[in-house]
């Protein structure tokens, strides 16, 4: 096991290097470069060359790759002309905001995404089935946007029973201490994310539940919710694993759709505008990170597979 | 057998449901109405104003901090010397009551201007004077490359002498005779005197002395006044922003947040502010901003483009809408030098067709629902005077005429098809230098994603120019400043047409309308490198000449001979603001904001 | 009764040769569209798809209108107002019209990237599940550096070199969207090779090929086809995401999701043609899809089951 976790680790260190490199890459591959989109167009080239030259931009691009391994080392993601801000600065700002909302959207959704699979799986074809399925989709096709929008509409414009915009604190306090304002954000994150997951659990369980292991558990007489429960839940669980290992990345690169239309700044606005803006610092310190949290969630994931089905082994396989 | 499970288990998501839900109303009976307290006005003494956060404090700009809210939040803080007003009223556009000196006296047949400081006093009592004046001056000299405002030959370079007479009067003589209202409008805008007693110095620790009098200390001061300036989190509390000249202090300051200022109290100017408090809150998104104006929790905030439908609903909560006018002009730039086309637009003909294919009135009255006016030549139209109709225009929108003129020059039209060149040649009916025969009209236009109002623009352009077999191509691109550059014909970044850069494409101009940074030959904005001997002379006329009426020259030769399409002009916003505050009219065209007008009624 | 999978069939080795094998598959095939008929939702999903491609397809050739010339004396016209059944937009597009045009680019992203994504994903994700050890760990570690990539710099860098297009709306769709069902199926794989039936039918002397087509991907159908309904749905939405980037194909060209974010800013202006067309349209083909994904998954079922 503690082998496992080391080769895994080691490839994850490889991965996130080979990731930086080639955004790295990308990114001075784009035309135009940095220093107009973040000067203005009224600069004049005297300062888009102090521009570059400050940022070292006009050295070879292996050697601002050097320079910025060197500093990532010391942990120094360098700074930000747009913001003002050092990259640290800027990402520890909008981090805390970012993962209370992703992880109340989250859990909300696995709370309710889970008995809704279920139902879908075991009343499968039946009214509850097919009333679950299409607002399952129906959720699913409608834009985040409209829906957020909806809700403002409708809770904080015709019934003015919640506030317009998400908490507007920085700190994980300051945020939960406005609940009332956390409620229609992570409702409208949430709603997507449970139309995905029921669906997949559902589909999960509606393959178990004609296994030949469920068969002989109901002849030896065990109720059918110990069936479902005990045997088939588990199973089913497995989409849920890929998809929460797949999800972990989010909870650093947050939902940019949801923070601009709730006032909620958070790391998906941050990475947009710097995006637009050609901020490279910003973006090289955001991909750091997401690209270390996206190769985690995959061992994560790969855990609780084991950890749910034992015939899941970790180390090489015999077969 | 029927199980019982999928009933409990439907009962149970429900319970469940249910829960969340009775969670939700309690919190939300709990965690106050919809008016949260984050917005709303606070009492009769303070505004909510929609603003984005500031993110430069030094009144000496930097290169990529010169956006508006700086620009704002600088006057708050610290005072220009000049401050203006485009009424037309003033002599040089001035604003007697808001300048910390008087309009300058002009003597030497215009080439010395000699300033009289009026009394005023820093927040810490001390006065302002021409050290301050001194100070600010040693310390742009030294650091030009790090200053925003600097243009090679312009400020300081052309200044011969520069002496203070008194602790009350300086005077600069200039290295050429320039048009005072120019020079006063464009150059002496620049002047913001900062305070020398607390700041020249090179470190937090260091004792005030004369530092900055040499080149060397000037510039190790503004290393130091620089580095603090980058840390955005100290501007509320470090002791060198707490010594200011104008209107209000900084009271919090939240980086990429909310900023605070409350009025300051021993503040020496006329113009003292009313309100006790303002607080400027950034937004995420217009579609935010506008929801949290739509629930009534903001004092001043902004109509955006998508939502105009909506003015009624506004006046109706007790709002003012008022569209806020800009000094600009708003254009398409044309690439005279891009290897392909280039050659195509150096024929006026070709520009003047162009032009007459584009519908600015109607374009303002539909697509921008009226919040437009037709731009008619490089200096904009008077503030107050803005219709959406194009009288005045030298070319107006005329499909036939822009017909004969292309079929007049050798081309054949195919409506809806591809427009080529038949006569091939220099003569005064042939296409013109470097067309070949067979060249078709197929141009691209670089325009800027994520505006409903510029693509639908685009759209009508191109469905007009397509009547005419010009085939016009539009490429949205998410930044499209980086992608459009001023270029040489060899370069590989010369392959754009046209663009349309920025958010609208618009233009802001200090008080005095001329182009010498737009369309001069080689000019620092100059993207599409248009060149023109006459029309260098004419901005050279508004520069140098003492002639008022240089300026209508100027404007009037570039309207005609089009270095660039001139494009339907929208306003800067669409203010939204509760009707009882007072002040906010007239909303200054050159897009300051002076919060010490305002008061509740 | 034996707790083996049914199609190992007791005395029989698995790799019998093609002709005595492949009868009982024929017969598979048939017996599978016939439980695919069977399934009504199915085929009122085929219907719907059906429709909903000969509305946009073969649409225009019937009801004609102008989609390059602009109008602007007659901007957000409500439905029904001078012959114009869904109203117009604003630049005088009719909405209609814009719809069909739309939908043609729409269906055709959505359908073809969602199938190349799901395909590409789902074989990637069945071999590296299925053959385990550093196979799997390579090919796991390249999905997780395409993840980590933030592809919205990538499109940027595209948007500058390319000129957009279909088909290379469709590469650039499929080239990240893969990645999904890559994770999802190889988590499936990992527990199915380890399933009796399968090491009973490699200690059988099956090869793995056969054991990836013919276990591993029928029996992760099920995850697989709810993978790529949300695919389709996912395909079509991202399109006015890479519009918004340059990728898109250049205006006055349509497209559903383009259509319904343009529509979201008249969502207070009352012109609900614009955003509510669009926005039904997209949830009808979804549905479409997602009834087609749910009948063929009873169909490969039944290959499996045997009934």
């Amino acid at each position: 096991m503690v082998r496992y976790l080391i080769t895994r680790l080691g490839q994850a260190l490889v991965v996130v290097v080979i990731v930086t490199v080639i955004a790295f890459l990308i990114l001075h591959l784009l035309p135009g470069g940095a220093a107009r989109a973040t000067l203005g167009k009224e600069a004049t080239l005297e300062q888009l060359a102090a521009f570059n030259h400050e940022m070292g931009y006009d050295r070879p691009w292996i050697q601002q790759y050097g320079m910025y391994v060197q500093r990532l080392l010391h942990g120094d993601l360098g700074y930000s002309y747009q913001l003002n801000q050092t990259v640290v600065e800027a990402i520890s700002q909008r981090l805390p905001k970012t993962m209370v909302l992703s992880l109340l959207s989250t859990l909300l959704a696995i709370v309710l995404a889970i008995p809704l699979g279920v139902i879908q799986a075991v009343r499968r074809n039946r009214w509850p089935d097919y009333a679950i399925t299409s607002l399952s989709l129906l959720a699913y096709a409608t834009p985040i946007f409209f829906m957020g929008l909806m809700m403002i509409i409708l809770f904080s414009q015709v019934w003015p029973i919640l506030p317009p915009e998400a908490p507007q604190g920085f700190t994980v306090a300051e945020v939960l201490a406005d609940p009332a304002g956390l409620v229609l954000p992570t409702v409208t994150l949430a709603i997507v994310t449970i139309a995905v997951y029921s669906r997949y659990v559902r589909s999960a369980m509606v393959d178990n539940l004609n296994e030949n292991y469920v068969r002989t558990a109901r002849s030896k007489g065990l109720s059918e919710r110990r069936v479902v429960l005990r045997h088939t839940l588990r199973n089913g669980l497995f989409p849920i694993i890929a998809l929460l290992g797949m999800y972990l990345p989010a909870l650093f690169s947050g939902a940019l759709v949801v923070e601009s239309l709730f006032n909620f700044p958070g790391m998906g606005q941050l990475f947009w505008q710097a995006a637009l803006k050609r901020d490279f610092p910003i973006l090289l310190g955001v991909t750091v990170i997401i690209s270390i949290a996206t190769v985690l969630g995959a061992l994560v994931a790969d855990l609780l597979y084991a950890a749910v089905d034992p015939r899941v082994r970790l180390r090489r396989s015999t077969t | 057998m029927r199980s019982r499970f999928p009933g409990r288990a439907l009962r149970g998501a429900v319970a469940a449901a249910g829960a969340v839900a009775l969670a939700a109303g309690l919190v939300a009976c709990g965690g106050g109405s919809g008016s949260s307290k984050n917005g709303g006005s606070q009492g009769k003494d303070t505004v909510t104003v929609a603003f984005r956060t500031p993110n430069w404090i030094l009144p000496i700009s930097a290169p990529g901090f010169t956006q508006g809210e700086n620009a704002i939040f600088g006057q708050a803080l610290y005072r220009s010397l000049y401050q203006y007003k485009l009424d037309g009223t003033a002599q040089y556009n001035i604003d007697p009551q808001r300048s910390m000196a008087e309009p300058p006296v002009v003597s030497d047949g215009g080439r010395t201007l000699t300033i009289t400081l009026k009394d005023n006093t820093w927040s810490d009592g001390k006065p302002v004077t021409t050290k301050d004046i001194q100070f600010w001056y040693d310390l742009v000299t030294a650091n030009k490359d790090r200053w925003a405002s600097y243009r090679a030959g312009g400020f300081p370079d052309n200044i011969a002498q520069w002496s203070i007479k008194d602790d009350k009067t300086f005077s600069i003589t200039t290295t050429k005779v320039y048009n005072t209202a120019w020079f006063v409008d464009n150059q002496l805008n620049r002047i913001t005197p900062v305070p020398q007693h607390a700041w020249d110095k090179d470190s937090a620790t260091a004792v005030v002395n004369d530092l900055a009098s040499t080149p060397q200390g000037a510039r190790k001061v503004f290393d130091f006044l620089t580095a603090a300036s980058k840390d955005p989190k100290t501007y509320d509390s470090n002791e060198l922003w707490k010594v200011t000249s104008g209107p209000w202090k900084l009271a919090k300051y939240v980086p990429n947040g909310e900023v605070t200022l409350t009025a300051q109290p021993n503040y020496s100017g006329v113009d003292k502010p009313k309100l006790a408090k303002v607080v400027l809150r950034p937004f995420t998104s217009d579609d935010s901003e506008f929801n949290v104006l739509r629930a009534g929790d903001i004092d001043y905030g902004y109509v955006p483009a998508a939502n105009q439908s909506q003015e009624g609903y506004l006046k109706s909560k007790g709002y003012t809408v008022s569209p806020w006018y800009g000094w600009s002009v708003t254009y398409l730039q044309l690439n005279f030098n891009n290897p392909k086309t280039g050659v195509l637009f150096q024929q006026p003909y070709l520009r003047q067709a162009m032009q007459m294919l584009i519908d600015q009135p109607t374009i303002s009255k539909v697509i921008w629902s009226g919040t437009a006016a037709p731009t008619c030549g490089p200096v904009p139209a008077k503030p107050g005077t803005n219709g959406t109709d194009a009288t005045g225009c030298a070319y107006s929108f005329d499909p036939a005429k822009a017909k004969e003129l292309l079929e007049s020059h050798g081309w054949k039209v195919t409506p809806d098809g591809q427009t080529t060149c038949q006569t091939a040649g220099t003569g005064p009916n042939q296409c013109g230098e470097g067309i070949a025969a067979g060249t078709a009209l197929n141009l691209t236009v670089t325009s800027q994603t994520g505006f409903a109002a510029t693509t639908k623009m685009f759209a009508e352009i191109k469905s007009q120019m397509a009547k005419l077999g010009i085939q016009l191509t539009i490429k949205e691109v998410p930044d499209s400043v980086a992608v459009t550059p001023a270029c040489k014909p060899t370069e590989a970044t010369c392959s754009w047409d046209m663009s349309f850069f920025g958010s609208q494409g618009s233009w802001y101009y200090p008080a005095f309308a001329s182009g010498e940074r737009l369309f001069a030959t080689d000019a620092p904005v100059n993207l599409g490198s248009y060149s023109n001997p006459e029309a260098d002379k004419l901005i050279e006329a508004t520069q140098f000449s003492g002639d008022e009426s240089t300026l209508k020259a100027y404007n009037d030769f570039l309207a005609k001979d089009l270095p660039v399409l001139w494009m339907p002009n929208p306003v800067f916003q669409v203010s939204a603001y509760r009707s009882g505050l007072q002040g906010v009219e007239p909303q200054d065209p050159m897009n300051l904001m002076y919060f010490q007008d305002w008061s509740w009624k | 009764m034996s707790t083996l999978s049914p199609t190992v069939r007791p005395g029989a080795a698995p790799d019998q040769p093609a002709d005595e094998a492949e009868a009982p598959v024929r017969g598979l095939w048939r017996q599978g569209l016939a439980v695919f008929c069977e399934n009504r939702l199915a085929l009122v999903g085929l219907g719907l798809f059906v429709l909903l491609a000969g509305i946009c397809f073969l649409g225009p050739l019937f009801y004609h209108t102008d989609q390059v010339h602009t109008d602007l004396t007659a901007v957000h016209l409500a439905p029904g107002q001078q012959g114009h059944p869904l109203g117009t937009d604003g630049v005088g597009y009719d909405q209609l019209g814009r719809l069909m045009l739309g939908g043609q680019t729409s269906i055709i992203v959505g359908l073809a990237a969602g199938i190349l994504a799901t395909a590409v994903g789902t074989l990637w994700g069945a071999v590296a599940g299925f053959v385990g050890g550093w196979v799997d760990a390579a090919m796991m570690r390249v999905v997780d550096a395409m993840m980590s990539i933030p592809s919205l710099f990538l499109f940027m860098l595209l948007a500058a070199i390319v000129t957009p297009s279909v088909p290379m709306l469709i590469l650039i769709i499929g080239a990240f969207a893969w990645l999904g069902p890559a994770r999802l199926v190889r988590g499936e794989a990992l527990t199915l090779r380890s399933r009796e039936y399968v090491q009973a039918m490699r200690a059988m002397g099956g090869t793995g090929g056969r054991a990836v087509r013919r276990h591993i991907v029928p029996n992760a159908i099920g995850t697989v086809t709810v993978n790529a309904t949300f695919q389709v749905a996912d395909a079509i939405l991202y399109v006015a995401y890479l519009s918004f980037l340059g990728l898109g194909v250049p205006p006055p060209a349509a497209n559903w999701g383009g259509m319904l974010s343009d529509g979201l800013a008249d969502t207070y202006s009352g012109h609900w043609w614009l955003l509510y067309p669009p926005g039904i349209a997209i949830i009808l083909i979804v549905l479409a899809f997602n009834f087609i994904g749910d009948g063929l998954r009873d169909a490969f079922e039944v290959r499996l089951r045997r009934r």
